[in-house]
């Protein structure tokens, strides 16, 4: 705001030319004043960040100087003009004019102030400043909309930022204003003292410096201090001698050498807060002609309160620089986290299912993530994690993410049958982004990924980042892809590199944060990898979704807290199984009962011999057996409880290399997701059902048929290579 | 529910006679096995012919090993088919019960007092 002030008005005193404004146009009018006025009270709150005092100064010469402010503001649509006071004829050259402009509309404040040309100044001023905050603030709203726009947003974000928080620019804000308040009259000084214990020290001074003053002893200036009250002194007598005299002003304390010593005319302002009397602010001349007339008073008093505002602002903001600054960053930095920095997730891929899980910290270090789909049949993926914390790391993950929506767009299309390989899109990147973010020494991770639906393949560039989980249902195994590139902001020389895979359908890929797995247990030991991919290896049969829900959930057990120490981002991608046209569907009805457990093996058998290629083998057959038993207990075990004895209907869908079960039984609705996990300690022996079925299906999901009162289970089961016997890989266990 | 009990010198050697062990007859497991269950006694359970496990016949097997536990006496486990140990890997107990590849490696274990459980 101090820049604002800065900029004085322009003193002017056209006469009125137009014509006056016709008295049903004002009546109009009257009730829009209210608009403006709350408008203008907005910006200032907006720029002091804390409630503001009303327009005292304003209000002052609307009561002394029966002054009429009409606010006209031009440009389609014309609204009526705003009358700040009783509607009055405008007429002749009692009116004066000044033109201003706020976010690019240009208004004109018209002044009818008959007896004091400083009301102009002051009227002015006042609500040029005001228009100028609220100004700022739109023009900060609009650089929040268009911080992904371009790096230099950023920074003159992080400048308005600075500018209302930093501390550094209280100094400077009350200079200028005390500058301000001396320079309304020509020859006249003014000084700012502030207490510090029992001691005002003069902190700006336009005259000479002064010694600390005791707030004890400030002779003619204690019933100021003492009644908090302004006063004026007037035809003060300049003193040569040491004796005492009626009003000398070098008198007015104990020490000789304060800078008004040698004024013949003066006015002293407290500076009030809330509880206490932080200081003073004191104007005077030392010509001999001069006086401090009410109208002079009032400006003094009215830019004084600006003084005080600034100052009060300044202790509210130290004051919340460590609690509610931290608040509002964290909510700047939270809107930008859930707006700017995630991405859309698609709904419509043809064969693969995305989700994407972001939980900021309460520290946000600028996770993201974006998709970019390139035609129908290959789509990139984006994620990335800025090193550092707090806004600014929010702000370049947007800029980072920005880089490369230009950069996937100046490479969009195909030429020659080819698209751009990712990692040129990448090395776009990094060659607008290295030598930037080495400047202000921040660096990003991050990985982009190409999934080519035709031929299956994956192809990735890592830039640092966390390794890639990959979990294969078609093997039973998992892995993790990592590639050699540096973080952006290294190295310049760094030339991302790309790295390929194939992928097969029922393949799980997640990609992630380093939150999620340095996310902390009370003991102080780290998530891990290996317990990201039993997470994976447990719920990736039952999609993206439930996958990274239960990611969260034994996040959140894991480190005992609801809320994550570091950013928690997590995409994951699952590759649908290729189930299009069964070649065999077999149905049959069971009686609900353990006695049907048998029976119902020996059926899915059969079921699973007519899967191409000779059959499911054993290891496909035996998961197939031990979710549909686990299954079939579980509805036998409600049924017992709830009554239910309908049989249970089993369908088999056969396909080339996989089969489909959907079991369907009556009974109450359950949710097989929020059961507790099961313990592996043997100090229970039950709770592993829900937990064998997910698990060992390459495919699982429930849905509840409400009207008909039915749960339904669908698994698949996939053919496996042989010697991918059962158990999914142990080379990461705990 | 079918079981071969026999006795080698202080080790009873449980034979489970039968394809799969599943919710239908885990609860007669349980049962049949009880009686063997007092104090300081060296339960081997022989699983040669099971084929099939579920989560119910997982439980009936840990039912027992708690209970033998608490009376100082031990269970061990020998002669898994491959789906059998597979089930038993996927929830991780073979990290609590003692599993052997045949029945003489397990009743040499019981003999050699200071070697054997983990």
């Amino acid at each position: 705001m101090t820049t604002l002030l800065n900029q004085l008005p322009t003193r002017s005193s056209t006469p009125e030319t137009g014509s006056a404004t016709s008295q049903s146009v004002l009546d109009e009018a009257v009730p829009a004043l209210t608009t403006l006025e709350a408008e203008v009270m907005r910006g200032l709150q907006a720029a002091f960040s804390a409630p503001v005092p009303p327009l005292s100064g304003l209000d002052l010469f609307l009561k002394s100087k029966q002054a009429t402010f009409v606010f006209i503001r031009h440009g389609a649509p014309l609204t009526p003009p705003v009358l700040f006071t009783e509607p009055e004829t405008l007429s002749g050259n009692q009116v004066s004019r000044c033109a201003f402009v706020v976010s690019s509309t240009p208004f004109e404040v018209l002044i009818r102030c008959p007896n004091d040309p400083a009301a102009l100044t002051l009227a002015q001023l006042l609500v040029k400043n005001a228009a100028g905050l609220i100004e700022s603030r739109k023009h900060e709203e609009v650089l929040m909309e268009e911080i992904a726009a371009d790096w230099e947003s950023l920074s003159a974000l992080c400048e308005i930022n600075s500018e209302i928080f930093a501390s550094s620019t209280i100094t400077d804000g009350t200079y200028r204003l005390i500058t301000r308040i001396a320079s309304l009259r020509l020859g006249f000084n003014g000084a700012l003292f502030l207490r510090r214990d029992n001691l005002l020290e003069c902190v700006v001074s336009t005259g000479r410096q002064s010694p600390p003053v005791p707030a004890d002893a400030l002779g003619l200036l204690q019933p100021m201090w003492d009644q908090r009250r302004t006063i004026v002194l007037n035809k003060l007598e300049p003193e040569i001698t040491d004796e005492i005299s009626e009003t000398p002003a070098d008198k007015l304390v104990d020490e000789n050498d304060v800078c008004w010593k040698h004024a013949r005319c003066l006015a002293a302002v407290p500076m009030l807060s809330k509880e206490s009397i932080r200081g003073f602010v004191v104007v005077w001349s030392e010509l001999e002609k001069h006086s401090v007339d009410t109208s002079f008073q009032h400006l003094i008093d009215a830019l004084s309160n600006r003084v005080s505002m600034l100052l009060e602002c300044d202790a509210l903001t130290n004051a919340a620089r460590h609690t509610e600054l931290l608040e509002q960053e964290m909510q700047i930095a939270s809107i930008i986290q859930t707006t700017l920095l995630g991405g859309d997730v698609p709904a419509d891929f043809a064969g693969v299912d995305f989700a994407a899980l972001s939980i900021p910290s309460r520290t946000i270090d600028g996770d993201f993530y974006d998709f970019y789909k390139q035609g129908d049949d290959t789509i990139d993926l984006l994620i990335g994690d800025v090193m550092g914390k707090g806004v600014a790391a929010a702000l370049l993950g947007t800029a980072v993410k920005n880089e490369f929506t230009k950069s996937v767009l100046s490479h969009a299309g195909i030429v020659h049958g080819e698209r751009t390989r990712p990692e040129v899109i990448v090395q776009q990147v990094a060659r607008n982004l290295n030598v930037r973010l080495i400047e202000v020494e921040r660096f990003v991770t991050l990985l982009y990924a190409r999934l080519r639906m035709p031929n299956r393949i994956l192809e990735f560039v890592d830039c640092g980042h966390t390794e890639t989980v990959v979990h294969r249902k078609k093997c039973g195994n998992s892995f993790v892809l990592r590639g050699d590139n540096v973080p952006m902001g290294v190295a310049v020389r760094d030339i991302p590199a790309q790295h390929a895979i194939e992928f097969q359908p029922g393949d799980t890929i997640l990609f992630y944060s380093d939150g999620v797995t340095e996310n902390v247990n009370p003991a102080g030991e780290l998530f891990g990898v290996a317990r990201l991919i039993e997470c994976v290896e447990q719920w990736s049969s039952c999609g993206p979704k439930i996958l990274l829900d239960q990611l969260r959930r034994e996040a959140t057990r894991y480190c005992e807290k609801s809320a994550f120490a570091d950013d928690f981002t997590a995409v994951a991608v699952r590759i649908r199984l290729d189930q299009q046209s069964p070649r065999h569907l077999l149905e049959a009805e069971f009686p609900r009962s353990l006695e049907s457990l048998t029976p119902v093996r020996e059926w899915l058998e059969k079921a699973a011999a007519l899967v191409g290629s000779g059959g499911l083998n054993d290891e496909g057959l035996f998961r197939l057996q031990i979710i549909s038993t686990e299954a079939f207990d579980n509805c036998v075990i409600h049924g017992g409880v709830t009554g239910h004895t309908r049989p249970v209907r089993l369908k088999a869908r056969v396909f080339d290399d996989s089969i489909r079960i959907t079991l369907e039984h009556d009974g109450p609705e359950f949710d097989p997701f929020h059961a507790a996990p099961p313990s592996f300690d043997g100090s229970r022996d039950n709770g592993f059902g829900l937990y064998i079925m997910v698990r060992s299906a390459d495919h699982f999901a429930y849905r509840r048929k409400a009207a008909e009162g039915l749960n339904v289970l669908t698994f698949s089961i996939l053919q496996r290579n042989e010697e991918a016997f059962f158990h999914a890989t142990n080379h990461y266990s705990c | 529910m079918q079981l071969t009990i026999t006795h080698v010198n202080e080790v009873t050697v449980i034979s489970v006679d039968v394809n799969a062990l599943d919710a239908s007859n885990s609860k007669d497991l349980k049962a049949k096995v009880a009686p063997e269950i007092v104090p300081g006694a060296k339960i081997l359970l022989n699983l040669s012919k099971l084929k099939f496990v579920d989560s119910s016949g997982l439980g009936s097997m840990l039912h027992c090993l708690r209970q033998l536990e608490g009376m100082n006496g031990q269970l061990k486990l020998c002669c898994m088919a491959k789906p059998v140990r597979s089930i038993f890997e996927l929830v991780r107990m073979h990290k609590i019960f003692e599993i052997h590849i045949t029945e003489e490696e397990a009743l040499r274990s019981f003999e050699a007092v200071l070697e054997g459980s983990k």
